[in-house]
């Protein structure tokens, strides 16, 4: 099968397209900007929201509650002029409060009843899934589908999502009562995961000068939702190396311990490894990287800056590095010198 | 040898050059795996139900959907989950009133099986109840709710994946359920070579399309040729040794079978080696079934009816060592005892 495999070549860059990519570093640079004036710190959570976005992958937010990540979502969306609905998981959410439900009508004047179908709050743009643990599982799954399929069943119909569609859910590290964590091949969905982490002093200070004043931030949008969809088609045309290919076969390959060439440190502490999945979202990642810093062709250090991003939430430490206290961040830390 | 009967004038050239066509089509879009691809289209026109396994993120999906679209059948994609009920499956039964007449009945809403091709993903995350319910329209292919019956469309194919991952709250097939699969596929990860492609595939701007090369009625008369395919006494005995070697304890049974198998392979095996292998040989441009056609679907067909010594399990054995050595120990039985001719034929 692969020798009668062709890939279709890439169209050359236009200068449009270049000029597009010139106007999106101003762009990144006032969003930033703009969000700044709401969030304090969290630089690379940030960033890595607005890569998830250009390479249309969704992220997971990881952080105990109170770190400001509503307001951080929320105020990317309007930096972006994106429409926006946030929904909180609870453990008695059910599928329809997320995706919307048919409800009977009657027609007045004939006396007739038919169905109608009143939409949910994923017919949005960007939808914060606040909580997704707290939900029973068949709820998770039903967001799930509408991520991957960017459609909802409903009725035996099919509805489209109008695009961009870009999920930011958030998960509660802490083990609590009542939670539903995420099986692995569900997190395996997601693009990224971001840890979320506690501000610096002087950031906390700031936080509390700014939040407990009479200060409102005031958000303008940036880009466009045209502009938007242009350039998440501009991030696949963005070149790539066989070298930096092979850099990532190699990384994502050295997670699986069922490979017989497999680090040692990975024999030694992980139970599963990353998949295929994972190289595609390296490769997309490290592409709208380099788009958002105005560059047409992947780096190495791209493929650094969403490593830990795209890893860390598809390697299973095993029991033994658990115990030991051996993280997945030191992992993929040792496996980058491994590799490099 | 004799041309085999028609169906909707399908002459077994047809057959050849249509299961060529799909393979091709689906080669487009998936990268690499075409054992894989082989066995689920042998299950396919062997109307069969597939499990499929393998870690996640390996595109199975992918691999469902686009086997949907290139076969012309409509398919939908059921998620598992602990809270999952039989109705969320099968339909439901909705109270609607007649307005004129003041009259209130129940309608049935027909649920997301009612599909040609169904993915039922991570199958051993929901409970037993409804496992149940989907086995039972596996073998029924028919809904029943409120004593009305609703026949599902034809052809009815099932594909269900197992989540491998040690994970809590799953609720693990039984063997007599597994037993109603008639393969089970696994998916291993790619070779370096074929993740770069995949890689290229998949990361670029362009998008591949795939073209649908049959219908729902071709499928039929397909599967129906595919059963018409004749089996000499002499390699349909050796699909049988294969089986009555698994069974421990029993005439015939292989050396390895009575150390290592707690629980051999039903009757259903030997049916679901020979209707496989039929497929098989029509789609390698055969009118009959060889020896190598049953080796060749032995692994798939055998290794999930082979429950497994837990002492076995840990010195090292599998289901997939001990297919090999049930294959082979049906090679010597089938051997002896026969003309030199048939030996010659075995041979093919």
């Amino acid at each position: 099968m692969s020798d009668t495999f062709t890939i279709p070549p890439e169209d050359p860059w236009s200068d449009s397209d270049l000029e597009k990519i010139g106007h999106l570093k101003e762009a990144i640079t006032k969003i930033t900007a703009q969000i700044r004036k709401a969030v304090v710190g969290q630089d690379t959570v940030v960033r890595l929201s607005l890569i998830g976005l250009f390479s249309k992958g969704h992220c997971l937010l990881m952080g105990v509650p109170g770190l400001g990540k509503t307001l951080l979502v929320r105020t990317l969306a309007s930096g972006l002029s994106l429409k926006f609905a946030r929904v909180q998981f609870t453990p008695d959410l059910m599928p329809s409060d997320i995706t919307g439900t048919e409800v009977i009508q009657e027609d007045k004047a004939t006396g007739e009843r038919h169905f109608r179908f009143l939409s949910g709050p994923i017919f949005t743009n960007i939808l914060l899934a606040d909580e997704i643990n707290r939900t029973p599982p068949k709820t998770q799954a039903a967001l799930l589908e509408a991520m991957q399929e960017k459609q909802v069943t409903v009725g035996g119909e099919a509805k489209k999502l109008e695009p961009p569609f870009f999920v930011m859910a958030t998960q509660n590290p802490i083990e609590q009562e009542g939670t539903y964590p995420l099986p692995e091949a569900q997190l395996d969905r997601f693009m990224f995961q971001i840890n979320v982490g506690y501000p610096t002093e002087d950031e906390e200070r700031k936080i509390l000068a700014m939040t407990t004043s009479g200060y409102i931030p005031d958000i303008e949008p940036v880009l466009t939702q045209g502009e938007i969809l242009d350039l998440q088609s501009l991030v696949r045309k963005v070149k790539i190396s066989d070298e930096v290919i092979t850099f990532i076969l190699r990384l994502v390959r050295s997670t699986r311990s069922s490979e017989k060439d497999a680090p040692d440190i990975v024999q030694k502490w992980v139970n599963w490894g990353a998949s295929p999945r994972a190289s595609q979202n390296l490769v997309i990642g490290a592409k709208a990287v380099a788009i958002l810093d105005g560059r047409s062709e992947v780096r190495t250090e791209d493929v650094l800056e969403v490593a830990h991003a795209v890893l860390g939430h598809r390697i299973m430490p095993n029991f033994a590095a658990e115990a030991e206290g051996i993280t997945n961040v030191q992992i993929i830390d040792e496996l980058l010198k491994v590799v490099a | 040898m004799k041309q085999l009967v028609n169906f909707m004038n399908l002459t077994p050239q047809h057959f050849h050059d249509k299961f060529h066509a799909i393979r091709h089509e689906l080669g487009k879009v998936v990268i690499g795996q075409e054992r894989v691809i082989e066995n689920l289209l042998a299950a396919v026109f062997a109307n069969g139900h597939v499990l499929l396994k393998g870690p996640p993120g390996l595109g199975r999906t992918l691999l469902v959907k686009t086997l949907a679209e290139v076969l012309g059948l409509s398919f939908r994609r059921i998620q598992f989950s602990p809270d999952l009920l039989p109705t969320d499956i099968l339909g439901t039964e909705v109270l609607e009133s007649n307005v004129s007449t003041g009259e209130r009945n129940f309608r049935f809403f027909k649920g997301p099986v009612f599909a040609n091709l169904i993915l039922a993903d991570e199958i051993n995350r929901s409970p037993t109840r409804t496992q149940a319910a989907l086995l039972e329209i596996m073998q029924e292919r028919q809904v029943t709710s409120v004593g009305k019956t609703y026949f599902l469309p034809k052809p009815f194919v099932l594909i269900a994946t197992q989540n491998t991952l040690e994970t809590e709250g799953i609720w693990n097939l039984s063997e007599a359920q597994t037993d109603r699969f008639i393969m089970m596929i696994e998916q291993i990860y790619p070779t370096e070579q074929e993740e770069r492609l995949m890689l290229h595939a998949t990361t670029g701007s362009r998008q591949v399309s795939v073209e649908s090369v049959t219908n729902p009625e071709e499928i039929a008369a397909m599967q129906a040729l595919a059963r018409a395919v004749p089996v000499v006494p002499a390699v349909r005995d050796f699909a049988l040794a294969i089986v009555r070697a698994s069974r421990p304890g029993e005439e015939g049974a292989a050396a390895e079978v009575n150390e290592n198998i707690r629980l051999g392979a039903s009757p259903r095996a030997a049916q679901a080696l020979l209707l496989s292998s039929k497929v098989l040989a029509l789609a390698r441009g055969r009118q009959f079934v060889i020896r190598q056609d049953i080796i060749d679907v032995a692994e798939p067909v055998m290794s999930h009816r082979l429950l497994m010594d837990l002492r076995a399990f840990a010195g090292g054995k599998n289901q997939r060592l001990v297919t090999k050595a049930l294959v082979a120990s049906a090679k010597e039985g089938t051997l002896a005892g026969r003309s030199r001719w048939t030996k010659e034929l075995l041979k093919v």
